[in-house]
């Protein structure tokens, strides 16, 4: 049993939005998993909730000539993963997002509820990060977009208006076109968890294969949001694919770049130890995946 | 031959189509539901309760306080009563509680139409509190200063202290001697939880002039006495019906909220409901005891244990619940699995904090025993550089042993064989020398632990069970047992069992699936693996008497003498040459419908349990672990049991499955974690990390079997040991692969990245 006053199911973009501007108290429900449960804990007010998951135009997933992508807001986990577009173009979204807690919620789950719950451990935010993608906030007053880098604002807030609703996410095609990536979901557990420490990571490769031409690194969980490894790209963009310059730039910057903190979950020295562990493990895996050569495997040698 | 066959479970098809019905299937008109209100501090007293806004909350129809409930305290265990007061459970507990123990005790109960009203209504009661400084370890509980948590049963915060003794002479005089070597150490478990998946829940209403109560449970007799001692009235003014229940392991083997929920019928004169969350059943229900130990060896150099000392500390929380049953268990387990050649001391505390109340979670006290003793064991044969299977061969537990504390006797072991398989399938000589070496961020390694358990509390306890058979028309049999499908099998084993020994075909036993005191015959339950041996031994004189009850009624129809009859595969035969004499149908229909001479055949006996033994097994694993990231992968792993004869070969196995399951959340992830105010942090199941089904490896098992003499069908406890090893066998595969000694669980990556600083500063100067 859920404690909603109402229960609105438009039939269309239009009609959510036009709900969304005149109950103050409504908030947009997509997959729900994270809505319901705070609404089983008590922690949001008394309101009405805006089923917007079988609106169909939310959930395509497109190319067009351009190149450019547009990913439907309500399209869930799988299938952003079963979807030809993603597998061909930008298939480290579709592992990131595999990831997310196991096959129900992947489901049910969609990618627009995932960033706007504004969760620095979102599963799908640190690849929309580095992908640089376009929001597409739609209301009764017209459509803005807001670029990702611009979107967070702080732990669980965005700049989303209350009657805003996400309706797209875009990527262009320079911002993914010729990189390689991965995404490291570090846990306690392989499923039903949430990343302690998450890396993003993708690189483009010189012709050559032998230096890394432009790289991008983003972290889940150990900052107030999504965040960019801005001073360990800038060490590794340009250089050559090294084990010690690799091991290096990570053991010197990922600490500057994240602002990990004391949690009962993971304390600070752990966090950072990890995610400096995990920028080798996922930049050098993202090396490989592009071409370059692997300079930092961590497997059994006995 | 139906013992040892894999007979389908008899409650499958009913389970996995949904059919199977638990407390929450059953229609009830006009039931009400119930929120509790639980305490914000963990020691404290309420001063004040304000309810006024939360009986005004629409759908609320009463609130109940502490101050409302009456004041004579009652015991919760699952346990037989004992008629001696000096071996009686403490009886500290109230329905509700002014003195609050933990943070999370229950202070008041919101009723109301729908559990919405019940949930907005709890959130609008406002309680006052003095407060006290709270104590959460032993040790601070022990300490001079610290408030007495139950000053009317205990004048400090003891439960009790006991020692034992075995052999002569001072320990510390073994100092003395030179040849041995010493090895002192401290190794500590953490507090887990049983996570069964049916969470807590009753419903009570009033009929007959009775409250009768609905609930999960796996002691409905022993329920029925706790709830008339809480109320203060008569056992038979009480029913508890136990139907289809989705696991319990320990944690309904107290008595949780039933006597509210019987006390709320008796004064709203309604049907009520009282269903916890499972955040609610992490905080307020029963706990595993953390339990730390000091242990003191003098080993000599070839191998033999020479003397030993534990001094262990269990902490019970804030309610006495099952008291201190479980650390002395744990001790006890000390003393049987292994023998010293001069002596033994062992002393038990079990200590009241203001943590939740701890109490029976499978293996009770012997999966603490087992990591604390076998680590342990680990780091003395490291010390003396001998290998840990023969190490442990040359002090263990043999044929025949009599345990001077409990005089419980090694009847039949396999234990030697157990350990072979063991090391045969996990490769370990080849693997105890390969691994051991490695100098790479990822190592592999092997580790094993070995356990002895008992089976059912005698003489500890009483042991008794009872068991009911009734032959229908058809020739088929109806069979009663006060004892209790819990998810162990036990419906199917006592069908498999009467089987065998009436001769009737086991598609033919009926298992009567529901428990209800009113008709059920007496059992204490499901514990301590004691259903299959004691309650066992039930059904097998029952299935006699039965046989003896039919043939004699067929020497009445058919004039044969029934010293030359026998039943087989739904028939009666004569003895000697298996000719048919009558098909059980045809008797059957006789003896219900005879014109001359019928009668209802039944027969109920008592099987009033003094005897005990031992069963015994090893976990032997091998893993794989990331220095870097703290993360141990198992690569392979084991459980050789001997637990006699195993009557359903393909549910033992998924027995033992399940067991090696918590074992492995055991040593690899589960713990609680609380803030400085004692409330629980991951007091749900994201952050309370039981394995999924990702996590686990490829689980395998192998028995060695013997015919236990004492056993009704040669078996020996299953439901418990499967799941005692697990810890210790991987915390000293990681000591073989990375040479680090961790000693206390979990072997989580926040506890051992700090492991391994030293190792990871090595590797980086090379």
């Amino acid at each position: 049993m859920f404690d909603f006053h109402t229960v609105y199911q438009p039939e269309t973009v239009a009609e959510a939005l036009a709900i969304l501007a005149r109950d103050s108290e409504s908030i947009v429900l997509s997959g729900g998993s994270d809505i319901l449960i705070k609404n089983r804990d008590g922690i949001l007010p008394p309101c009405a909730c805006i089923s917007i998951r079988h609106l169909r135009e939310l959930h395509e997933i497109t190319r067009d000539d351009d190149g450019t992508i547009f990913i439907g807001a309500a399209s869930t986990f799988t299938e952003v993963m079963d979807s030809p577009v993603i597998q061909n173009h930008i298939p480290q979204l579709a592992e990131a997002v595999s990831q997310v807690g196991a096959v129900q919620i992947r489901n049910i789950g969609t990618v627009g509820g995932n960033l706007c719950n504004g969760a620095p451990s979102a599963d799908s935010a640190t690849t929309f990060l580095i992908l640089g993608a376009k929001l597409h906030l739609e209301s009764v007053r017209g459509t803005r977009v807001v670029s990702i880098d611009d979107f967070y604002t702080g732990p669980g807030s965005t700049v989303r208006a209350r009657d805003e609703l996400l309706t797209v996410i875009e990527v262009p095609r320079t911002h993914y076109e010729g990189y390689a990536g991965t995404y490291i979901k570090y846990a306690m557990r392989k499923a039903m968890d949430i990343a302690t420490v998450g890396l993003a990571a993708m690189v483009k490769l010189t012709p050559d294969k032998d230096r890394i031409e432009d790289i991008k690194t983003a972290y889940a969980s150990v900052a107030p949001t999504p965040v960019r490894g801005l001073q360990f790209e800038t060490r590794l963009r340009g250089a050559s694919i090294d084990r010690n310059l690799l091991c290096q730039a990570a053991e010197e910057t990922v600490v500057h770049d994240i602002s990990a903190r004391e949690d009962w979950r993971a304390s600070k020295a752990f966090s950072e130890h990890i995610a400096v562990e995990i920028t080798k493990r996922g930049v050098a895996e993202a090396i490989e995946k592009a071409g370059g050569e692997h300079v930092y495997r961590c497997e059994y040698d006995g | 031959m139906v013992i040892g066959k894999n007979i389908p479970r008899v409650d499958a098809v009913d389970k996995v189509t949904g059919r199977a019905r638990y407390t929450q299937d059953f229609a009830m008109p006009g039931l009400l539901r119930t929120r509790l209100v639980r305490s914000t501090v963990a020691n404290g007293l309420v001063t004040s309760i304000d309810t006024e806004k939360a009986k005004a909350v629409p759908g609320v129809v009463a609130v109940f306080t502490c101050f409302d409930v009456p004041q004579h305290p009652f015991p919760t265990a699952g346990h037989p009563w004992s008629v001696d007061p000096k071996h009686q459970d403490i009886s500290d507990r109230l329905l509700l509680n002014r003195r609050v123990r933990y943070y999370g005790d229950e202070v008041a109960v919101v009723v109301a139409k729908d559990e919405i009203s019940a949930k907005r209504g709890a959130a609008l009661v406002h309680i006052e509190y003095e407060t006290y400084p709270p104590v959460f370890e032993p040790e601070d509980a022990l300490a001079p200063e610290a408030t007495p948590l139950h000053p009317e049963v205990r004048e400090n915060n003891v439960i009790v202290k006991s020692s034992y003794k075995v052999g002569d002479g001072d320990f510390d005089d073994l100092a003395r001697e030179t040849d041995l070597v010493h090895v002192q150490g401290t190794y500590e478990t953490q507090v887990v939880q049983h996570c069964h998946i049916e969470l807590p829940v009753s419903r009570a209403y009033l009929e007959e002039g009775k409250i009768i109560i609905i609930s999960s449970t796996q002691i409905p007799h022993i329920m029925r006495r706790v709830c008339a001692q809480a109320l203060g009235c008569d056992i038979g003014k009480i029913r508890i019906i136990k139907p289809y229940i989705g696991g319990g392991f320990g944690n309904k083997q107290d008595v949780l909220y039933e006597p509210l929920n019987a006390w709320l019928v008796q004064q709203l004169q309604r049907p009520v409901e009282v269903f916890i969350s499972r955040e609610e059943t992490f905080t307020s229900t029963r706990t595993r005891h953390a339990i730390r130990a000091h242990l003191d060896t003098y080993v000599r150099d070839d191998g033999r244990l020479i003397g030993r000392r534990y001094i262990g500390y269990a902490n019970n929380g804030g309610y006495a619940s099952h008291g201190h049953a479980i650390s002395a268990n744990c001790a006890n387990e000390y003393r049987m699995l292994y023998q010293d050649e001069q002596m033994l001391e062992g002393t038990a505390y079990t200590i009241y904090t203001n943590r939740p109340a701890a109490g029976a979670m499978r293996g009770y006290g012997i999966p603490q025993a087992c990591f604390i003793m076998e680590s342990h064991m680990d780091d003395l044969a490291h010390r003396i550089h001998m290998d840990p299977v023969a190490f442990r061969r040359k002090n263990m537990m043999k044929l025949g042993y009599v345990d001077p504390g409990t005089t419980i006797t090694c009847h039949s072991t396999k234990l030697d064989e157990c350990l072979d398989i063991g090391m045969k399938y996990i490769g370990w000589t080849d693997k105890r020398t390969r691994y051991g070496h490695d100098r790479g961020v990822v190592r592999r390694g092997v580790g094993m632990a070995m356990f002895c358990y008992k089976t059912g509390v005698y003489p500890i306890a009483l042991e008794t069970a009872t068991a009911r058979m009734i032959l229908n028309q058809d020739g088929s049999i109806q069979l009663q047992t006060g004892a209790t499908e819990i998810g162990q099998g036990a419906a199917t084993v006592f069908a498999q069992m009467t089987a065998e020994t009436l001769g009737i075909s086991v598609e033919r036993i009926h298992v009567v699936q529901t428990q209800d005191t009113d008709t059920a015959p007496f059992d204490t339950g499901a514990y301590a693996s004691r259903q299959s041996y004691v309650s066992g031994m039930a059904v097998k004189k029952t299935a006699l008497s039965m046989k003896q009850k039919i043939l004699a009624y067929c020497e009445r129809l058919t004039t044969q003498p029934a010293d030359t009859l026998d039943i087989r595969a739904d028939a009666v035969v004569t003895k000697a040459d298996g000719a048919l004499v009558v098909s059980m149908e045809e008797l059957a229909m006789n003896a219900m419908y005879s014109l001359s001479d019928t009668e209802h055949i039944t027969a109920n006996e008592t099987a009033h349990c003094k005897d005990n033994t031992y069963s015994f097994g090893a976990t032997f694993a091998e893993i794989e672990v990331d220095i870097a990231l703290g993360k141990i992968k198992v690569i392979d792993i084991i459980n050789v049991h001997d637990s006699g004869i195993i009557i359903n070969p393909a549910m033992a196995a998924g027995q033992v499955h399940g067991g090696m399951s918590m074992g492995l959340g055991y040593v690899l992830g589960e713990d609680y974690i609380y803030d400085e105010q004692g409330k629980q942090l991951n007091d749900n199941l994201l952050y309370y990390k039981i394995l999924t089904a990702m996590d686990h490896p490829n689980l395998h098992h192998a028995f060695a079997e013997c015919n236990d003499p004492t056993a009704p069908y040669g078996n020996k406890s299953l439901g418990e040991p499967p799941t005692l090893t697990v810890a210790p066998a991987i915390r000293n595969a990681l000591l073989h692969a990375t040479g680090v000694a961790v000693n206390s669980l979990p072997l989580n990556p926040q506890r051992l990245v700090p492991a391994f600083d030293t190792l990871r500063k090595e590797m980086a100067h090379v």
